[in-house]
């Protein structure tokens, strides 16, 4: 075992429909846990966050800058951890542990899958927020 | 919650009597979902969302207990925590990160972390480490009259020749200056191994080379005893508190007092027990059943587990927790066939004290023993060899030991066991002799001729498993990634490793 290589997430398998990018349980959770008052505000922040990790990532890809790259990945893993986007997390794990390898090369295939991943957890969060706000 | 984006300090909570929290997180999302569950939970919360920011918070709150991200925007996190402990090393830090690597739980629990909690985590393990945490402060308030006394340093230490490892190939000879390290210090020593491979003579090792050698040495083999009575066995009880507690039973942590407490099969221990053991670690204290109070007890902890505890720890069997409390410095005992020619050293020796205790003599071993010895397996390891040793020497009266002394099974149980071809059958030969240093079984399997051929006319399930066997040794008994090789479901694996335990 290499004992510097990210250890593997201790979170629950994802619960998340087919089609969908978040686990409806943990989301469920998350805004029940803020409560009706802050569950938009909450999710706008979550959004806020993400569109911010989603610049820092793509700017560190551009350059190719290890340190930059791991910074804003490693708010990813634990931000799309948190929400229940696990196949973001997931993307987010694999392209920290090639950074931790030094793997330059794969670093731009791996970045866009979790590029890709981001927008759709940002798609499926807009939704919710527009419900929120019809409700 | 209330407040918004750019709030860089807040308190919520109405605290309840709680201690107050501090909460250092640079994502504001992931704050606000901490400090919800915290304030619903009763706790009183201050946030910071940098290490600056953080630090000054500490200096003037003093908070209690501080939970801390690793990977701030102006400092690292670890540097943050040693700050924070060299103002007040009282406080417990619980350390938070999404960049989890057991090197990183080891320097920061190393470093002094209370806690180590990789993102996400459910809000029932989040609400428990601070629970702790909060309890460990309390306790160490109690009792601070009582802390351990640090174990002076002690320089130049030699294993004592009675430590019992036999064997000078250059992976025990790793081990051995491993163990001199790490005796020094009072850190918590976790070995894995297979069974067979010497964990508790490590451990003995661990206590005689350390400055409590003269203190007990306790074995408690928690896969052994029923989980009902574990509890105590390890933490004794009062007379009267069950049905059969007929009188005061100091647990072995008690008896361990001043000398070493070594858990083996650490990962069979069910979860309650799981609990109270990492409480007792984290304040150094014993109440046995039935006690009104506890006792502090100055124990050095060494376990073992013939398991993988990271894969226990997946499948929910062990705690996270404890397990980056105990897996301070791991030692991993390596299977006699990665040991080369240690294992004619050890059936030597075996062989000259067996003898003796018998009132026999022999002359050693042949040379076809000792290649055979070589070319073998020994999935059983070291218990099995001096077990095939004790059997000649029972049963044979003296001379050399020769090929026709053995047990007629030995081959065939060896071979069976890890489901490679065997030469009688079918001619294709053992794995080759391992080369001093050690490969594995499987890349030593993969080296010999265990063609197509090799497996015409075995039935199927036996190449399964013999495959998947040889996979799981190559991934050093990892199921996760034997599974990913072999392009299996993890469960699908357990099933059937499940399945061949019948």
């Amino acid at each position: 075992m290499d004992a510097d290589a990210p250890l593997p997430s201790p979170v629950a398998p994802s619960t998340a429909q087919p089609g969908l990018t978040l686990d409806g349980e943990r989301w469920a959770a998350l805004l029940d846990t803020a409560g009706p008052q802050d569950a938009g505000w909450l999710v706008r922040q979550i959004m806020a966050d993400l569109d911010r990790m989603q610049g820092e990532l793509m700017d560190a890809l551009a350059q190719q800058e290890p340190a930059a790259i791991r910074c804003a990945n490693h708010a990813l893993i634990g931000l799309g951890g948190t929400i229940g986007a696990q196949d973001l997390h997931e993307a987010a794990l694999a392209l920290n542990l090639a950074v931790h390898r030094g793997e330059v090369v794969p670093l731009g295939p791996l970045g866009a899958v979790v590029l890709d991943r981001l927008a759709a957890v940002r798609v499926e969060i807009i939704r919710h927020l527009a419900a929120l706000d019809r409700a | 919650m209330t407040g918004g984006p750019g709030v860089t300090e807040r308190t919520d909570g109405s605290g309840r009597g709680t201690p107050p929290l501090l909460l250092i997180e640079d994502t504001p999302s992931l704050q606000m979902i901490y400090r919800s569950v915290l304030t619903a939970a009763g706790h009183e919360v201050h946030i910071a969302s940098t290490a600056a920011e953080g630090l000054q918070a500490f200096n003037r709150l003093s908070p209690q207990v501080v939970l801390l991200d690793l990977v701030l925007p102006d400092r690292d996190g670890l540097a943050v925590m040693q700050d924070i402990l060299a103002q007040r090393p009282e406080t417990n830090v619980i350390v938070i990160t999404a960049n989890a690597s057991i090197n990183r739980a080891v320097e920061a629990m190393r470093a002094g972390a209370h806690e180590f909690l990789v993102k996400p985590f459910d809000e029932t393990r989040f609400l428990g480490a601070v629970g702790n945490a909060i309890a460990g402060r309390t306790s160490l308030r109690r009792l601070t009259d009582a802390l351990p006394q640090a174990v002076p340093p002690v320089a130049g230490l030699a294993l004592p020749a009675s430590q019992g490892f036999i064997g000078s190939s250059e992976v025990m000879r790793r081990i051995h200056a491993k163990i001199r390290s790490v005796a020094r210090s009072m850190a918590t020593v976790f070995i894995t191994g297979e069974s067979g491979t010497g964990k508790e003579l490590c451990a003995l090792a661990v206590h005689d080379t350390s400055a409590r050698a003269s203190g007990p040495f306790i074995a408690l083999n928690c896969g052994a005893i029923p989980q009902d009575l574990l509890e105590s066995e390890v933490f004794g009880h009062m007379k009267g508190s069950f049905t059969g507690a007929i009188s005061d039973k100091p647990g072995a942590a008690t008896a361990a007092d001043g000398g070493t407490l070594f858990l083996d099969e650490v990962c069979e221990m069910a979860p309650a027990l799981q609990t109270k053991l990492l409480r007792f670690l984290q304040t150094s204290t014993v109440q046995p059943v039935g006690a009104t109070r506890p006792r502090k007890v100055n124990v050095r902890i060494v376990c073992a587990t013939n398991r993988d505890p990271l894969d226990a720890v997946r499948r929910g069997q062990f705690r996270e927790d404890l397990y980056y409390r105990l897996f301070v410095v791991p030692i991993h005992m390596p299977p006699l066939r990665e040991r080369g020619d240690d294992v004619v050293e050890i059936a030597e020796a075996a062989l000259s004290r067996f003898a003796e205790e018998e009132g026999r003599r022999f002359d050693g071993l042949s040379e076809e023993v000792k290649d055979l010895f070589r070319r073998l397996p020994w999935p059983g390891n070291v218990r099995q060899v001096l077990n095939v040793i004790r059997h000649v020497v029972v049963l044979n009266d003296g001379g050399r030991v020769t090929l026709d002394m053995l047990p007629d099974t030995l081959e065939r149980e060896t071979v069976a066991a890890t489901g490679l071809p065997s030469q009688e059958s079918h001619g294709q030969g053992l794995p080759p002799p391992v080369r001093p240093g050690g490969t594995s079984t499987a890349a030593a399997a993969q080296g010999a001729p265990l063609g197509l051929e090799g497996l015409i006319g075995r039935p199927l399930a036996d190449i399964e498993r013999a495959v998947i066997e040889a996979t799981l040794a190559h991934c050093d008994g990892s199921v996760p990634r034997a599974a990913r090789m072999l392009a299996l479901s993890p469960s699908t694996l357990y099933r059937k490793l499940e399945a061949w335990k019948d």
